[in-house]
């Protein structure tokens, strides 16, 4: 008489719970994925030179006027961006499930950087001679239009940038009578509209 | 027998009733537009006041017309032939008590470019401008950069102006005092709803209050308006034979489609969304209005002759609305219109104005009539105007529906 196999009950209980705690802890896993939302950063800044980002304890690695994204946990944080020679910004909100929350930041100087005569002579040789006739600031106060007249008697015009890095300011282009639209496609919007509303600039052809 | 085919008869009866019936529910309302009037082309600038009555520019000043009995109301006194132009994105307030309007470039002696030396800015630039129905008063907003404005339902006027790669929008007064400035991301269209701020950006449908922490509601879409309760947003999205028309609730973050197959940019005014539909898909005309209370669409039937070729450019009540065609022609098209009293074009006429020659010529091209003063240098009198007006008048047109352009060429 052949004996019947017996049914290993201990090991059907032992897959039974594995297979169990697997179901849950992939449930719970799933769960879990489904209780996150995406924090989004754009920074307004013109380069990341001295600046600290966190978001609750995470530091994060943030892009000027790019967008920076990370997925988080629901629940409460506090996002807190600092540079040098900029006001800290620092704020809490809640992420809830499934929430997509964009944060546009848009850094302030504690200060205007600071510009005259005696500078914009010393920036390279081809400013020296040339008589500031007036100037202004655009963009985040990094950007300068500075009028001239040159040594000929030209009304002439520079375009300045601020480096953050150097801290010092740097010809974008210059001396000018007049640009083409295309090449102040990358200066702030309002340098580019004060440009284009005074003449300064002419259409491609 | 007889009794059988009776019933039989009785049952097709019933049944060719029932179908009619069932015909008659499901079958889409039907608009039907007996005519379809030319009109200036001045009235691009057009905007609803009430239900009959609209505002637009003819160039010499703002102009109030009941398109339904033809009487018009000159509003503005005192500007000049050319004065108002360039004036486009004309809009009423919601207590119908202010215009808001937008130049680019007014002429250089104008009143309207003396009111915006008074305030140190240059007149060639371009500029929104607030007008009061109630007293006449017109003054420009002078912050820089003002890339949109539009009233939202509190009455306040709100400004997109460009700065950077931020923009900002302000809030004025309707009597023009900035009431604040808000820092806010990159928008092609917005609306403020109450103390937050709906933006259209390539990130999606933001909902902000402080342009800082922006929550994203939707996929990229293009805003059309707010509901009236302020509780919702029409948006159109997709792209060509899948572009739809979809309400987007801002409490429940939900969305329903409403219209499928659209084309061209849809209209919202007040309830009534004013749309079209591609002519290959649609038995009776491709045009069609929506109401959001009913939910119920409504065919426009145009006459055949010109029905393609237009595309909508205002809805004026959900019975009425102006039409362009691919040549920049505009039509008025609604079910009680009176005819626009426009000359027609190759009218003429030769006018003696205390002894200097003026000839009169509505060229249709520009659409416009040509005062020619001859070799005339001084500029167009008041006496030479009045004498074009009367002249009008007296062939039966009305000179407010007349943009008029001065030449002093032989």
């Amino acid at each position: 008489m052949q004996r019947q196999p017996r049914i290993n009950i201990k090991l059907v209980v032992a897959c039974f719970v594995i297979l169990l705690l697997g179901g849950i802890w992939g449930a719970w896993r799933g769960y879990e994925a489904k209780q996150k939302g995406t924090v989004s950063i754009i920074l307004d800044a013109p380069d990341t030179a001295n600046l600290k980002a966190t978001l609750g304890t995470t530091p994060l690695q943030l892009k000027a006027q790019n967008k920076v994204s990370t997925v988080v946990h629901k629940g409460y944080y506090t996002l807190t961006v600092s540079k040098t020679g900029y006001r800290s910004f620092s704020r809490s909100f809640t992420v809830h499930t499934g929430d997509t929350i964009l944060f546009n930041i848009p850094l302030q100087r504690t200060s205007l950087p600071s510009f005259n005569t005696a500078i914009f002579s010393s920036l390279s040789p081809a400013t020296a001679g040339a008589d500031v006739l007036d100037s202004q600031y655009f963009g985040n106060h990094d950007w300068l239009f500075v009028s001239t007249i040159a040594s000929s008697g030209n009304n002439t015009f520079y375009i300045l940038r601020y480096d953050d890095v150097s801290g010092r300011w740097v010809i974008e282009t210059g001396p000018n009578t007049i640009m083409s639209q295309s090449a102040t496609s990358s200066y702030p919007r309002d340098l580019q509209q004060y440009l284009q509303s005074n003449n300064y600039t002419s259409e491609d052809s | 027998m007889k009794s059988k085919q009776l019933q039989i008869v009785s049952v097709g009866i019933v049944f060719i009733v029932l179908l009619y019936v069932i015909s008659f529910i499901t079958k889409q309302p039907h608009l039907n537009i007996p005519n379809v009037y030319t009109v200036p082309d001045s009235f691009a600038s057009a905007a609803p006041l009430n239900g009959s009555t609209l505002i637009y520019s003819n160039g010499r000043s703002l102009v109030e017309y009941n398109y339904q009995t033809g009487s018009t109301r000159a509003l503005l006194s005192g500007a000049g032939v050319d004065d108002l132009n360039t004036l486009d994105s004309l809009s009423v307030s919601p207590d119908k008590q202010r215009l808001l309007f937008h130049t680019t470039g007014v002429p250089d002696g104008s009143s309207l470019a003396s009111k915006l030396r008074d305030q140190n800015v240059d007149p060639s630039n371009d500029y929104w401008w607030i007008f009061s129905l109630q007293s006449g008063d017109l003054h420009p907003l002078v912050t820089d950069n003002m890339l949109q404005a539009q009233w939202d339902k509190n009455g306040q006027i709100s400004v997109l102006s460009g700065t950077s790669s931020n923009e900002k929008i302000y809030l004025y007064n309707p009597d023009g005092a900035e009431v604040s400035a808000t820092a806010v991301h990159l928008s092609n269209n917005y609306f403020v709803t109450g103390n937050q701020y709906l933006l259209e950006t390539t990130d999606g449908i933001l909902e902000t209050q402080d342009g800082v922490l922006n929550h994203v509601l939707f996929p990229q879409q293009t805003l059309l308006g707010l509901t009236a309760d302020n509780q919702g947003v029409i948006a159109a999205q997709g792209e060509g034979k899948d572009r739809s028309i979809v309400q987007l609730n801002l409490f429940k973050k939900s969305q329903r489609t409403l219209i499928k197959g659209i084309v061209n940019q849809p209209l919202l005014l007040n309830g009534t969304i004013f749309y079209q539909t591609d002519t290959n898909t649609q038995e009776s005309g491709a045009f069609a209005s929506y109401n959001l209370t009913t939910h119920k669409a409504t065919s426009w039937t145009l006459p055949r002759t010109i029905a393609d070729t237009l595309q909508p450019a205002a809805l004026l009540n959900p019975t009425a609305a102006l039409l362009v065609d691919g040549q920049g022609n505009y039509y008025e098209a609604g079910t009680s219109f009176a005819k626009p009293s426009v000359p027609p074009v190759g009218y003429q006429r030769t006018l003696n104005v205390n002894g200097q020659t003026v000839r009169l010529n509505y060229d249709g091209s520009v659409q416009a009539l040509l005062v020619n003063l001859g070799l005339q240098s001084t500029p167009v009198s008041s006496d030479q105007l009045n004498m074009v007006y009367a002249q009008l008048q007296k062939d039966g047109y009305n000179p407010d529906l007349v943009s008029l352009q001065i030449v002093t060429e032989e």
